[in-house]
């Protein structure tokens, strides 16, 4: 009798909890699954947080570019990229928080978009998008790092992705992109106006922003492999790139938490003082007269002077000139890549002999305009800079290099990594050397060494990564392109 | 289960009734004590089955109104082999009652609740008795368990009110629970602390606790820690690390209402070796030559600060360390009060002197009420205790409490000779305020220890607070406005404002039938549950320093933070035991059942975000920004399990036994969702077959057992995150943890053998035990390179080996009548090892840590070493740099936190009614990292940072090559700096000095090239003077009649670190209970408590 009742108890027990357990082990608080467009949103919104933040953490290259300069813990003026692990913040950033979230939506849009209504045009357009913007993360990674995993990224299954060469990563991203443009059709919606923090939904804006994007690919590769750069300007210029200010890849950010500009959480909420102008970029702009200077710093309590924070060191916050009052807003605008920067690059490329329209003098002078009109300077002051002999491009000092690149240096003044790059390229003179620790001039950083968690998590890829960035995991070996 | 309770009181309080009698005679007689012959006073005397009774008076006689046809009396007493005595015709009865000698066949209690004699048992249990937990009472009865079972290693962190971390023989998970199972009379108790990952991390967070702490220490009866896998295979796969049994009072037959009272006060204070000890020497500042402007010594603002024409020097209020200017009575400079207008010292310059009141004065004098009072009672058929605990703490630092009500019920009833019924029920409730924060978020202990300003007085910054009602700090960011906070609040403006609340209501008990269906067969039936909700409260006041707060944790100068919790879990349990005496050998006992468990967990946690709009409103709804998205946490999870379980036992000699069990896990993919284990233990009593006479028992096991082992709900579906909204742009991402549909269930083999000896008429008792673990096919959210797109996923895989050894040894040293003197002492050692981790990993990164330190699974070491940038080696020797600082190489084990071994020495000593314990408690290896000492010195705070070198000067003194360019011609006289200990890049002896005189120098935090993290790993052994006792027992010649007992006890804990080697910390400090040990941020210091105790009972 025992027997028989235990049997059916456990056999009821058995054979009634399957579906039940299923039932169980499910999610009730969690989406299982998302829309496309919610994961792209989150992709890009990723992508500019990781560009235009300054958290000491995760963005330490407006203190690399020397725009800023830090008062009391200036542990990343001196390049430090151990204690806070700023590589593997600036990683995750990019892999996990942008690049993920825009590859998932990729893949959502093709599962999904003829149950969304929208035609095959829509979905390229849409797609094209994504590529675009992944490409653009991937060559600030390879910028940034030398070499990252490309070809075994962004898939969980993968547990030990291999690193590929930069250059190799250049020449994917190239074709992604070059395979992207092919898919626009300007005439055809994309993203919708919501989803869109970008263009809003403008496939045409989203072009021009790909064309851009191809010629700083271009320029970037210019010293290594003229060839290709050149051809590659040609075809951006070809396809219609920036012309204006309005064609900026922006987002406008928002006055509440946590939509704010990222700035404005190490600047105000934080509530400290970590940050003051350097020097470098300071005294500078004073020789310069520049006026933007005003927008970019505030002056010492005299009202009139202004003394940026000595580079690399300790500066008290109440002595030295602040970051501009601009910058202490929650609501300005974010940029990962602007018609100023695009006017350089085309006077880089007429330097260089590249196919472009116009000279070099004239896109120099557009490009310090744009950046001016930008910051609201007004015209009259705009025509005295260029007059200036240290600013007009047939009399300021220097080579074609120096000049060019100081100039796109001081627009580049709220994006660090781009004004950072862009003295690791063209190799202009002026900067400082952090008075701490024997430190010299060619301990400037020339790349994040890379993460240190990759050498517990992925140790195998990164030793074969470490041989080929060259043997050394230094932050002053030069990434591939980086040859002069 | 509410029904069933209701039925359960109503039963015991009918049976309670008692009867009437007709024809009455009177029996009298006198209780002798068969040692001496002399009277026993306080025998229970009781008519049996009946509740007509009394008790011997001083003299040990008694006398008994009893009907005349009446049948026997039952004579009971602690320690005495209970007597039953016919009656017959006889009205005087006298009797010898003798120590009840059964030791040996000891009864313990097993899993499921099981009652077995100890001898049968192949597998070590440790049990300890009420006294070691209520004697010396603690606020959380886990750290009474300290030092007393062997291999049960106990860190206490030292958080008020906080967490204990116990790991009994190893870490045996990668990254799941390694604390054992709390188990009170059968029902499983909750013992998480659902503390936050950031808290666990050592960022921002409280110490909540543990939900174990509930257990009431007053109504703990006995508590048998089952140690291996096979003592546990009943339980499942939740024992895998170890089950604490706790056994509660209950009340006994005897005649009228027993009532026990037990009244405490304990005091405590700070053990001052266990906080830093602050240099005297120089105030404020970072380094002289970074602040140009800082006065014409660079240490001071030089400047005509009030606009009255002349300049003054102002103390660098912004920076939060100690290596400014060298105190100088005769100078008279602007502080940090200067600029108060409340402050006496407005506008007024004072002279430059280190603080009178040191952070040390922080801390107030801590108080615990304890009182309790217990009623029991019943007869033969019924029985019942009720117990209430009062439970009232303040900590020792500002707003800190915490209050805790226990009520308790134990009641069994005979409605049968067959069926018996058993109702076990406990009410709790604490409310605490003002929890230790932990760690390097917004903590007094990381401000005192890692960022602060000698020449700053605590007791002024008090005064400012209570006058000022404002958040008037020390460490002003603008030196025009220098009280406007920087980094750091005003110490008290955090106690007062900023604290936490939190309350917990609680209720576990269990309901069971017995039915005794034959001589051999009973059939128990049992529903049990334990479930609580909490409310936890955090809160910044508006004016405080932004700091991480809230779900984004963003910076947040004010805001408002709550967290409901509600836990349940249910067990209902049918169990078949059946036993039979085969033939005069053979014995076998046997268990059949099923059970089945159902846990929900429900929470929600909400926070405000951009600060609070009214003042001291902490609503939700006063955020200035949206609200940011909740966290909501709904899981549910069920276990269905059938078990079986035999014992043969051969002439009380050679018992084998065997059990089987099987489980169903709703976690688990539903395919793969059944997992079986079993166990197997050999127990042999050898002593049986000796006939030596100094052996009185001697018993050798073994065992073998394989546990299975289910995961957490919901981690076998993927989910997208809902992030807030951008605008009207609606945000989901890819989720950082990835889930696994494929899982497969964990498995835990171990292996155990052990000898029990005991001789010289049992005054020695000796255990030896040896065991080993492999835990294998673990389920491990695995940290992935950031490459793949996510940060963890959950992952089978990896193996954890543990073996050891303990062994405990008791000795009466002196027995008699008068004076005796027990020695117990146990030592064990436990070594783990990683062997694999899931395919493709080789580390596993279990806490990332502030410092450039992590804790990690690394195959080939012991679980949970320390990972961070470590000393460059030639030759054996550390080498130091051409600047003549240690230099630093990436990634290096740097310290294990295991213990070498752990141990504990306890004396009993009594004499007559006078008893006095010491226990001393033992931590030997094992390290730790502390980010205190290496933020600490790097600001200069500790008194080591501001000596002398070996030339005799002050190491803050520049350091004087006497060839700028030639180091090796040496150094002045009247250098400073440090010459540290190591070699040269060449191999030579370092002669290079290392400058000491600014933050970046010698004790510099370090970075990737020097001044490695190991720099601050420290030796964690400590020797402990952990617990000391004395009690008087009154004599019964002065109780009388009114009280049965009656003591007074003067208890201390922590009196004495007798050895450490972490300075100015206790080494057992920590974040809390988890797997994160070994890291010491912001550590709070031992506090020694001394109490005193009253207990009585009628």
């Amino acid at each position: 009798m025992r027997k028989i009742i235990l049997t059916l108890v456990i056999t009821c027990i058995f054979w009634a909890c399957d579906d039940r357990f299923a039932e169980m082990n499910k999610p009730t608080k969690a989406a299982v699954a998302a829309p496309a467009e919610t994961l792209f949103a989150n992709g890009v919104n990723e992508m500019f947080y990781m560009m235009n933040n300054s958290n000491t953490n995760i963005n330490v290259f407006r203190l690399y570019a020397q725009y800023w300069a830090q008062t009391t813990y200036p542990d990343e003026s001196q390049y430090n990229m151990v204690t806070r692990r700023n590589p593997d913040f600036f990683w995750r950033g990019a892999y996990r928080d942008a690049l993920k979230d825009l590859d998932e939506a990729k893949k959502i849009t093709e599962e999904t978009w003829q149950s969304l209504g929208i035609t095959e045009a829509v979905r390229d357009n849409r797609i094209a998008i994504i590529e675009a913007c992944k490409v653009y993360t991937y060559q600030v990674l390879v910028d940034a790092f030398g070499a990252v995993p490309y070809t075994e990224a962004l898939d969980p299954e993968i547990l030990s992705p291999k690193y590929d060469a930069g250059e190799d990563v250049y020449n994917a991203i190239i074709d992604d992109l070059d395979a992207a443009i092919a898919m626009v059709d300007v005439n055809s919606d994309s993203w919708s106006e919501t989803q869109d923090i970008v263009y809003e939904g403008d496939t045409g804006a989203w072009l021009k922003f790909m064309n851009s994007l191809k010629l700083k690919l271009a320029i970037n590769l210019a010293d290594v492999n003229p060839g290709k750069a050149g051809s590659m300007v040609a075809e951006a210029v070809a396809g219609g790139v920036f012309d204006s200010n309005d064609d900026n890849a922006s987002i406008q950010y928002l006055d509440a938490f946590p939509n704010t500009h990222p700035v404005h959480e190490d600047l105000v909420q934080s509530g400290r003082d970590d940050y003051v102008i350097a020097n470098t970029i300071v005294d500078i702009m004073n020789n310069l007269n520049d006026p933007r200077l005003p927008v970019y710093a505030q002056p010492l309590d005299d009202g009139v002077t202004y003394e940026g924070g000595v580079y690399g060191t300790n500066n008290t916050f109440a002595q030295k000139s602040h970051i501009g009052e601009i910058f202490y807003t929650p609501d300005i605008e974010g940029l990962i890549l602007d018609y100023a920067e695009v006017e350089f690059m085309l006077a880089e490329a007429a330097e260089r002999g590249f196919s472009v329209p116009g000279t070099a003098e004239e896109h120099y002078d557009a490009g310090i305009t744009a950046s001016m009109e930008y910051w609201g300077v007004d015209s009259g002051d705009i025509a005295n800079y260029l007059a200036n002999p240290d600013v007009a491009y047939t009399t300021a000092a220097g080579d074609w290099k120096q000049k060019i690149g100081v100039q796109a240096w001081l627009a580049l003044y709220n994006r660090g990594f781009e004004g950072w790059t862009v003295w690791r390229r063209l190799d202009f003179t002026g900067f400082n050397v952090p008075p701490f620790g024997g430190l010299t001039y060619n301990d400037i950083p020339k790349r994040f060494i890379f993460p240190i968690s990759e050498a517990t998590l992925n140790k195998a890829s990164l030793q074969e990564a470490i041989q080929l960035i060259g043997g050394e995991d230094s932050a002053t070996t030069k990434v591939f392109w980086d040859v002069n | 289960m509410k029904k069933l309770l209701l039925l359960g009181l109503t039963a015991v309080l009918m049976l309670a009734s008692s009867e009437l009698w007709a024809q009455e005679k009177v029996v009298s007689g006198r209780v002798t004590d068969a040692e001496d012959g002399s009277g026993l006073p306080g025998v229970n005397v009781v008519l049996q089955g009946t509740t007509n009774g009394t008790v011997t008076d001083a003299n040990g006689d008694f006398s008994l109104t009893v009907p005349s046809d009446a049948g026997t009396l039952v004579f009971t007493f602690v320690g005495m082999a209970t007597q039953e005595i016919p009656i017959g015709g006889r009205t005087e009865i006298n009797v010898v009652m003798a120590a009840d000698v059964s030791q040996l066949s000891e009864v313990v209690v097993t899993a499921l609740n099981i009652p077995r004699e100890k001898a049968s048992l192949g597998y070590a249990t440790q049990q300890i008795d009420n006294s070691a937990v209520s004697t010396v009472k603690q606020q959380n009865f886990l750290n009474s368990l300290s030092g007393k079972v062997s291999n049960v290693q106990i860190r206490r962190n030292n958080n008020f009110a906080g967490s204990t971390n116990i790991v009994i023989r190893g870490n045996k998970s990668v990254t799941g629970n390694n604390q054992p199972l709390f188990v009170v009379d059968g029902v499983p108790v909750d013992n998480s602390t659902g503390n936050s990952a950031q808290q666990r991390a050592g960022r921002y967070g409280y110490d909540y606790g543990n939900a174990a702490s509930d257990i009431n220490p007053e109504d703990i009866e006995n508590i048998n820690v089952l140690k291996g896998a096979a003592a546990s295979a009943l339980y499942g796969s939740r024992a895998a690390n170890g089950v604490v049994m706790i056994t509660t009072k209950k009340g006994k037959a005897r005649k009228g209402l027993g009532i026990s009272i037990s009244s405490g006060v304990t005091v405590g204070t700070i053990d001052k070796d266990t906080f830093i000890k602050y240099q005297n020497k120089y105030g404020a500042g970072y380094a002289r030559e970074w602040f140009e402007f800082y006065g014409p010594d660079g240490f001071f603002v030089d400047n005509d600060i009030f606009g009255t024409g002349q300049t003054g020097l102002v103390v660098p209020t912004l920076e939060d360390g100690s290596y400014g200017a060298p105190f100088d009575p005769s100078l008279n400079v602007y502080h940090w009060d200067s600029f108060v207008p409340e402050s006496p010292n407005y506008k007024k310059a004072h002279p430059w002197v280190g603080a009178t009141h040191k952070p040390d004065d922080f801390f107030e004098t801590a108080i615990d009420w304890n009182n309790s009072i217990a009623l029991s009672g019943g007869d033969e058929k019924n029985t019942f205790r009720i117990s209430y605990t009062n439970f009232d703490s303040k900590g020792n630092m500002p707003v800190q409490s915490l209050k805790r009500h226990s009520i308790s019920f134990n009641g069994s009833s005979k409605f049968s000779d067959k069926l018996t019924g058993n109702l076990g029920f406990n009410f709790v409730t604490h409310d605490a305020i003002g929890r230790s924060s932990t760690g390097y978020g917004d903590n007094q202990m990381a401000n005192f220890r890692q960022w602060w300003e000698v020449n700053v007085d605590v007791k002024d910054q008090e005064a400012m607070f209570k006058k000022t009602g404002r958040n008037v700090t020390w460490n002003g960011g603008d030196y025009y406005n220098p009280t406007d906070p920087i980094f750091w609040d005003n110490p008290y403006w955090t106690r007062y404002k900023n604290f936490q609340t939190d309350t917990r209501t609680r209720v576990f008990g269990n309901f069971s039938l017995n039915y005794q269906a034959a001589e051999w067969l009973n059939i128990l039936g049992r529903a049990s549950m334990d479930t609580y909700r909490e409310l936890r409260e955090e809160r910044r006041a508006v004016g405080s320093v932004p700091t991480e707060f809230g779900i984004n944790l963003a910076d947040e100068g004010s805001g408002y933070q709550r967290t409901n919790r509600d836990v349940t879990e249910s067990n209902y349990d049918l169990i078949l035991t059946a036993n039979k005496q085969l033939n005069t050998d053979l014995s076998i006992s046997g268990t059949l059942g099923g059970n089945i468990r159902r846990e929900t967990f429900s929470s929600i946690l909400a926070s405000t975000q951009g600060g609070l709009v009214v003042p001291n409103l902490y609503s939700l709804s006063n955020s200035v920004s949206t609200v940011p998205n909740p966290i909501e946490d709904e899981t549910e999870k069920e276990v269905y399990g059938i078990f079986a379980n035999a014992n043969l036992g051969f002439r009380n000699m050679l018992y084998l036994d065997l059990t089987a069990r099987n489980d169903i896990s709703s976690a688990l993919p539903v395919t793969k969702n059944s997992y079986f284990y079993h166990s197997e233990s050999l127990s042999f009593v050898f002593s049986e077959l000796l006939n030596a006479d100094a052996l009185d028992f001697g018993k050798a096991y073994f065992n073998y057992a394989v546990v299975g082992n289910d995961t957490g709900p919901n981690r076998t579906t993927n989910v997208y995150t809902k992030n807030d909204n951008f605008g009207n742009t609606v945000l989901f991402s890819y989720p950082s943890t990835v889930n696994n549909p494929n899982l497969l269930p964990e498995e835990l083999t171990s292996i155990e053998a052990g000898l029990e000896l005991a001789g010289v008429e049992n005054r020695l008792k000796f255990n030896l035990g040896l065991y080993k673990t492999i835990s294998s096919n673990q389920i491990v959210a695995v940290e992935l390179s950031k490459a793949t797109g996510a940060s963890f996923k959950w992952l089978n895989g990896g193996e954890i080996e543990n073996k050891g050894i303990e062994l405990s040894l008791g000795f009466d040293v002196v027995k008699n009548a008068d004076f005796n003197w027990n020695l117990t002492a146990n030592w064990a050692r436990n070594i783990s090892r990683v062997n694999s981790l899931p395919e493709g990993i080789s580390n596993y990164q279990i806490n990332s840590f502030q410092g450039g330190v992590s804790l990690n699974a690394t195959v080939g070491q012991p679980y949970g070493v320390l990972r961070g940038t470590g000393y460059k080696f030639l030759n054996g020797q550390r080498v130091v740099s051409p600047s003549g600082y240690y230099v630093a190489v990436a990634d290096q084990v740097i310290g294990d936190p295991n213990p070498d071994w752990t141990g504990g020495v306890l004396n009993t000593i009594n004499y007559k009614g006078l008893s006095l314990s010491f226990l001393v408690d033992v931590s030997h290896g094992g390290e730790v990292f502390s980010l205190d000492m290496y933020y600490g010195q790097a600001t200069g705070l500790p008194a080591h940072t501001a000596g002398n070198n070996e030339l005799g000067n002050p190491i803050r003194d520049l350091v004087v090559p006497i060839d700028p360019l030639d180091l090796s011609k040496g150094y002045a006289e009247n250098s400073g700096g440090i010459l540290f200990d190591g070699v040269q890049a060449d191999g030579s002896k370092n002669t290079i000095r290392a400058r000491a005189d600014y933050y970046g120098g010698a004790y510099y935090w370090g970075n990737a090239t020097r001044n490695p993290s190991q720099m601050n790993v420290y030796d964690g052994s400590y020797v402990k003077l952990r617990e000391v006792a004395l009690k008087y027992s009154l004599p019964k010649s002065i109780l009388g009649n009114v009280f049965q007992n009656a003591s007074l006890s003067v208890v201390g804990s922590n009196l004495w670190i007798i050895d450490k080697n972490v300075p100015y910390s206790d080494p057992e400090s920590g974040l809390g209970a988890g797997n994160g040990q070994g890291y010491l941020s912001g550590a709070y210091p031992t506090m020694r408590t001394v109490g005193f105790k009253v207990d009585l009972g009628f």
